[in-house]
């Protein structure tokens, strides 16, 4: 929430909040498919929830970095989604893909400012989160080990960095999709869904 | 300045001055001190500080004390001399000058002495105050101090009271820290006591252990001894239930031995009586193939019956068809013999028929010719219709305008009736007035007037009858184009119904093609919004256009890692997998317990990455080679674009026929038998080695070789001498 002003929101505050939000539904969603331990996750309270935040230091500066990377992106504009792709370490094959579209307003710059109070997003994510957290409910049970990796699709004249590198887009074969709530800051616009495999 | 502090100030410094003026004052009058203490307090102005100082003062006060004593014994003497004055008024006069004098003289000193006392005065008061002032700031500075030290103490107090309650805390959280501690190290007790005894729980268990394996070892070789004779037994029982059947099988071979025996008892008898039916079967066999021969031939005739059969019914009808015809024939020919005019034979009639036939063509053109006509003459009905509806047309417009005429012909003529008629009155008028003439003058003039106002009048007839005229005229002409129009109107309408009707048409033909695009739209809206929902669904699964978009992951991904890990994994499995098969393998081998198993372990583990070792290497080599006819392939590229770039840019081309030796054969080169050799020799210089075409050049060589020592220069001369002859030839 850095630099957000009170009545409206900036180019640079949008991309923090969803960068926030990002943060946090990677961590909810990790501890809800039970990806790792549930003991080394901690309370934290956000968005006028009780939010599970990993303290493993290893998940905790991948995150970081990853999402320190897509805010700079946000800013620029080119992120067009991030996947989170749960998948399974004995066969490598996807299990579940969290998809979360992203719509840049490219007529957005650094003087940009938009009537919406941070209150009313914060109200939005919270939502979001609430369904990621109900969707446990029709999720098949994920039986084997799994590991999780994110992808960002971006536009394609972004830079890759070091220590990035391209990816195929991860699909699932046979896959059932559910559409989650969305939220926008009126620059960015999030739009939440989940694929899964289909259990016969 | 003024400040409670500073009164105090000021009353303890008059308490001290006080003091010290009844510290002096006990001792000393004050005239006496007064005195003296101009001349002692002069010098030293300050107050007196030290005791030294004071002692000094005292002593001089002595002084001054001695002094004021003779001043009393003087005065003393004075009042004597004034009382001897008294009873002696001489010596009293004297006395009293003298005394006089004295007064004089000590009132002097005491004037002075005063107003040395006053300027002393002055100055203490002068001093008192400087005193005071100092007094008043040492106060201030103290209250000052005293505040500070009050604020410090203050803060001083809360501090240690914080301190305090720090201690407290710090005490009370070693307290607990202690407590946990000695929780823990009691705990650390009673855990390493419970490790002492779970280690000494698990020797035990491992002698037991041991002991068990022990006993196990026994057990298994026992087992397998077991094992062993149960197979034994097996095999036997085997043996035994194999050498049953055989015993049953040769019962029952004996069994059938017999019935066999008895069987072939039989077959002499058997014999005669197979060669008795063969020959019988034989006889019969031919009998057989006989009744076959008869039947087909039965056959045959049967077919050939019906043929014969049917042929006669054939015959039949055919003779009912000759009479038949032969009674046409003769109807034909009789007929012909009543009337002349027919054919007598079918040439006849066919030559008739082909005239009748010429005939109808001729009418057929005919009927064409006809048709045609009958078209023209419609079409000239038509146009003659048409030229009557016109005529008509015109006819009406005739009729109408003689129907004016004639209206206007009888107005003329009720006109002319009028006009008659007034001019015989006129005229009767006139007759009347001629008859009753009496004047004739006058009444001339009156006629000639009268007849003036009639012609008057026919002019006024002449010119409205011009006028109806016109007008009927103008209504004729009016009529004239209404009819017209109305005709026209006529047409119009009939073309406008016409195109009306195209326009239905047209009309319906558009709703149609609406009703279809509609359609067309419907379908193309659900196709949309069918490739809309795939398009959403493949959205959904994460698809992307490769043009615009392109995926990012982190190389360092958990995923990944994991992945790493889990190969790692899988490598050590596999190495304890292959640790524990050499090891399960030496057991069988040793069939019980081995000594150093281990470490036999360990060395069959490293005769075993041998294998490993040799397919690595394999790889490598494999790679090693690709490499390497890469490499080769990578250099014949090069040499050979180097080869051409050479022999495009020198005009010669270089061949290696055998190590050491160059042959160069020259681009502009009639025949390719005109090379030139060079060899290098060890140390790296060329030579040139004759050739048939070197021989050619012999005198060049001479120039550039012998004299220059050029082969550069030798080669391009010849360059440019083939080209100039390659040049020449072309030319």
């Amino acid at each position: 929430m850095a630099s957000t002003v009170k009545q409206c929101i900036t180019l640079k505050g949008s991309a923090a909040i969803v960068a926030e939000f990002f943060n946090y539904g990677i961590n909810s969603i990790l501890y809800q498919r039970g990806i790792y331990p549930p003991e080394t996750f901690t309370h934290q309270q956000q968005y006028g929830l009780t939010l599970l935040v990993t303290t493993n230091d290893e998940l905790l500066k991948y995150l970081k970095a990853v999402i320190g990377q897509v805010k700079d992106w946000l800013n620029e504009l080119i992120v067009q989604k991030l996947v989170l792709v749960i998948k399974r370490v004995d066969t490598n094959e996807v299990v579940e893909r969290w998809q979360f579209d992203i719509q840049c307003d490219k007529t957005a710059n650094e003087t940009t400012k938009r009537d919406k109070t941070e209150k009313e997003v914060k109200e939005e994510i919270k939502s979001i989160i609430r369904q990621i957290t109900a969707t446990v409910t029709f999720l098949p049970l994920l039986e084997a080990v799994c590991s999780f990796d994110i992808l960002i699709y971006t536009d394609k004249d972004a830079e890759v960095p070091t220590n990035w590198g391209e990816s195929g887009p991860h699909f699932i074969a046979n896959s059932e999709e559910v559409r989650l709530r969305s939220f926008t800051t009126t620059i960015h616009k999030v739009d939440a869904m989940v694929a899964f495999k289909k259990t016969d | 300045m003024d400040s409670p502090v500073d009164n105090t100030a000021v009353f303890r410094m008059r308490k001290d001055f006080d003091a010290f003026l009844s510290g002096s004052g006990t001792r000393l009058e004050m005239p006496s001190f007064r005195l003296d203490l101009d001349k002692k307090l002069g010098p030293s102005r300050k107050k007196p500080a030290t005791n030294e100082d004071i002692r000094a003062i005292i002593e001089k006060e002595k002084a001054e004390k001695l002094r004021e004593a003779e001043l009393l014994a003087a005065r003393s003497q004075i009042t004597r001399l004034e009382s001897q004055l008294t009873s002696t008024q001489m010596s009293n006069k004297r006395a009293r000058i003298e005394f006089e004098k004295d007064l004089g003289s000590m009132k002097h000193d005491r004037e002075r002495e005063t107003e040395q006392l006053s300027d002393l005065r002055a100055k203490l008061k002068q001093s008192v105050e400087g005193e005071k002032l100092a007094r008043a700031e040492l106060a201030e500075g103290q209250r000052d101090w005293e505040a500070a030290r009050a604020a410090m103490a203050t803060k001083l107090s809360k501090l240690q009271g914080e301190k305090m309650q720090l201690e407290a805390d710090i005490q009370k959280v070693k307290e607990e820290s202690w407590q946990q501690m000695m929780e823990l190290k009691h705990e650390a007790g009673r855990s390493k006591a419970e490790l002492e005894l779970k280690v000494t729980e698990l020797e035990e268990s491992r002698e037991q252990l041991r002991l068990q394996s022990h006993h196990m070892e026994e057990l298994t070789e026992k087992l397998n001894e077991f094992e062993e004779t149960r197979n034994k037994l097996r095999v036997a029982e085997g043996k035994i239930k194999d050498l049953e059947e055989q015993i049953s099988k040769q019962a029952e071979d004996a069994a059938v031995n017999r019935s066999l025996r008895e069987d072939i008892d039989k077959v002499p008898g058997l014999l005669k009586e197979v060669n008795r039916l063969r020959v019988e079967n034989e006889y019969l066999q031919q009998q057989q193939q006989n009744a076959h021969l008869l039947q087909e031939q039965l056959i045959s005739a049967q077919h050939k019956l019906e043929a014969a059969e049917k042929r006669g019914e054939k015959l039949a009808e055919l003779e009912v068809e000759h009479e038949e015809l032969k009674r046409r024939l003769q109807r034909w020919e009789a007929e012909d013999v009543s009337g002349s005019r027919r054919p007598q034979s079918p040439a006849v009639l066919s030559q008739r028929v082909q005239e009748l036939q010429t005939a109808q063509l001729v009418a057929l053109e005919e009927k064409g010719r006809l048709q045609s006509d009958l078209s023209m003459m419609e079409l000239k009905l038509k146009e003659a219709r048409e030229l009557h509806q016109k005529i008509q047309g015109e006819f009406s417009v005739q009729q109408m305008q003689t129907q004016q005429l004639n209206e206007l012909i009888k107005r003329l003529r009720r006109k002319l009736l009028l006009v008659t008629k007034e001019r015989e009155s006129y005229k009767r008028i006139l007759d009347g007035y001629e008859s009753e003439i009496t004047v004739p003058v006058p009444a001339s003039s009156r006629i000639q007037e009268l007849e003036d106002v009639v012609e008057g009048y026919r002019q006024q007839v002449q010119e409205l009858e011009t006028q109806l005229q016109q007008t009927n005229e103008l209504h004729a002409q009016t009529a004239a184009r209404c009819f017209q129009l109305e005709q026209q109107c006529e047409g119009e309408n009939s073309t406008l119904n016409r195109s009306l009707r195209a326009d239905q048409d047209k009309i319906h033909q558009l709703q149609e093609q609406v009703v279809q695009m509609e359609q067309e739209l419907k379908k193309a809206v659900e196709e949309k919004e069918i490739l809309e929902m795939r398009i959403e669904q493949r959205n959904l699964q994460g698809d992307y256009d490769p043009t615009r978009t392109k995926v990012l992951h982190f190389s360092a991904n958990p995923a990944s890692l994991a992945q790493q890990q889990r190969e790692k994994e899988v490598e050590r499995l596999q190495e304890e997998n292959a640790r524990l098969a050499a090891r399960v393998q030496l057991l069988e081998q040793s069939g019980g317990p081995v000594e150093d198993l281990t470490m036999q372990v360990e060395k069959q583990l490293e005769s075993v990455p041998e294998s490993k070792l040799v397919e690595e290497l394999k790889a490598q080599l494999s790679r090693e080679e690709l490499r390497k006819q890469r490499l080769v392939e990578a250099f014949k590229k090069t040499s050979q674009e180097f080869r051409e770039t050479c022999y495009q840019l020198l005009g010669y081309k270089i061949d290696l026929p055998c190590t050491g030796q160059y042959r160069l054969a020259s681009m502009y080169s009639s025949s390719p038998q005109d090379y030139l050799l060079f060899k290098q020799g060890s140390s790296g210089e060329i030579q040139m080695l004759e050739t048939e075409f070197s021989r050619q050049q012999q005198d060049k060589m001479e120039l550039y070789l012998q004299t220059r020592d050029s082969i550069p220069a030798l080669l391009s001369s010849i360059t440019l001498d083939l080209f100039n002859q390659q040049t020449m030839s072309l030319d």
